[in-house]
């Protein structure tokens, strides 16, 4: 029986790809505390970074990060290799990002310049002049971002910033594919005009 | 193709998400209108791509390791918790039938035009669904539910359980009548059909 009409999941079923980290898992299971290590710096980088793009805070997202993590930690003797675990740890992590962002006290906060240690990758042979402007787009792609709706944001990050596919996303966010579309073409729309309003061009 | 596909098709395309990917390139060859709205996509993704990463800091996965060392391992919890979501799907399922079906009932003199009726019906149910789980986002319950990878289906199996929920289900399950009975629902009748849960859910402390 499909409810509500749609087909709506929440979880990923087992795939060969993900037997790595679930019998890295298991050996967590059986008292193996560097096994759980081993987890927890094979999806750090991209907890924390989903993390900071939906909060906008460099504190905030390991904060929240961690305690992803810990939760995780805190319930790993129920672990069973059914899902998929990237989409259970990530949607851990959005609960966790969205009750942060949904604290309208912290709001203001958030929408903050890119801290300093922000890792900036690019070319150091540009003009100063050319810096300026990539550093000015930049700051108003960051705020575009956090003004978004969290609902918008999440699905930006998770396909832009993630690189996640579209079923990846839906059982995260537990909703439908079609849902997942729509949406991010909307975030995607919003964040254009945003942009552009504040006077952004592309560089 | 006749008609430009619309930017959300575009969106779609642009992320390899198109189940008309070959008829859609074809038609971005000689329409600039397309095209430039392609390009604008792409520069949004590499604009957003661009920005600086946050670096993860070298003694993160320590400090967490030093805190799980802190950490109580938690055991099941009662069955009361892991039947919190299926409550609450319960209540949303009762209202929708017990207060938003004789609400419409009530309000036939409305001339309303019964245009776009599983548009309507497909904005309640996604109403519900963002509200129950908004609820059970805020209450861990979730994280219950996906650590112990319940699926969904068998957690509306365990739903199905209850006698008035099975009720519900078939009621719900005639498309024709609901699509009958949801089309006139608005902005406005859908906000006050999820106060109305929330009311519900607080009272009788199920969420």
């Amino acid at each position: 029986m499909e409810l509500f009409g749609c087909g709506c999941v929440g979880f990923e079923w087992k795939s060969v790809n993900d037997d790595s980290d679930w019998n890295t898992v298991a050996q967590a299971q059986a008292g193996d505390e560097t096994a759980f290590a081993e987890l927890v710096r094979r999806y750090e980088h991209r907890i924390v970074q989903f993390c900071y793009r939906m909060t906008g805070s460099a504190q905030d997202a390991e904060d929240l990060a961690q305690e992803s993590f810990i939760r995780l930690y805190r319930h790993l003797h129920r672990l069973t290799p059914k899902a998929k675990f990237s989409t259970l740890l990530y949607g851990i992590a959005r609960n966790l990002a969205l009750n942060a962002v949904r604290d309208a006290g912290r709001r203001a906060r958030m929408i903050a310049p890119p801290p300093d240690n922000a890792r900036d990758i690019r070319s150091g042979d540009r003009r100063p002049d050319e810096w300026a402007h990539l550093k000015e787009l930049d700051a108003m792609i960051h705020e575009g971002l956090q003004a978004l709706s969290p609902a918008h944001r999440e699905i930006l990050v998770l396909r832009e910033f993630n690189g996640l596919d579209y079923d990846a996303i839906a059982r995260i966010i537990r909703c439908r594919k079609g849902t997942v579309r729509s949406r991010l073409a909307r975030a995607r729309e919003q964040l254009r005009i945003r942009i552009e309003q504040a006077g952004g061009k592309a560089v | 193709m006749k008609r430009h596909p619309s930017w959300e098709a575009w969106s779609a395309w642009v992320d390899g998400e198109s189940d008309r990917a070959e008829e859609m390139r074809r038609h971005l060859e000689t329409c600039p209108a397309c095209t430039e709205q392609v390009e604008a996509i792409r520069r949004l993704s590499s604009d957003l791509q661009r920005l600086p990463a946050l670096d993860v800091h070298p003694a993160f996965a320590a400090r967490v390791m030093a805190r799980a060392k802190e950490t109580r391992i938690q055991w099941p919890q009662p069955w009361w918790r892991r039947f919190a979501i299926p409550m609450a799907l319960t209540a949303s399922f009762l209202l929708l039938v017990g207060v938003a079906i004789p609400w419409r009932l009530l309000s036939t003199g409305d001339d309303t035009p019964s245009n776009g009726s599983s548009f309507a019906a497909g904005r309640l149910a996604e109403a519900l669904m963002d509200f129950t789980e908004e609820a059970a986002s805020d209450s861990e319950v979730w994280d219950l539910a996906m650590l112990d990878s319940i699926t969904p289906d068998d957690l509306l199996a365990e739903v199905a359980q209850t006698d008035s929920f099975a009720q519900c289900a078939v009621l719900l399950d005639e498309e024709a009548d609901l699509d009958g009975l949801m089309t006139s629902l608005d902005d406005g009748e859908l906000a006050a059909f999820q106060h109305l849960v929330r009311e519900y859910g607080r009272e009788n402390r199920i969420l």
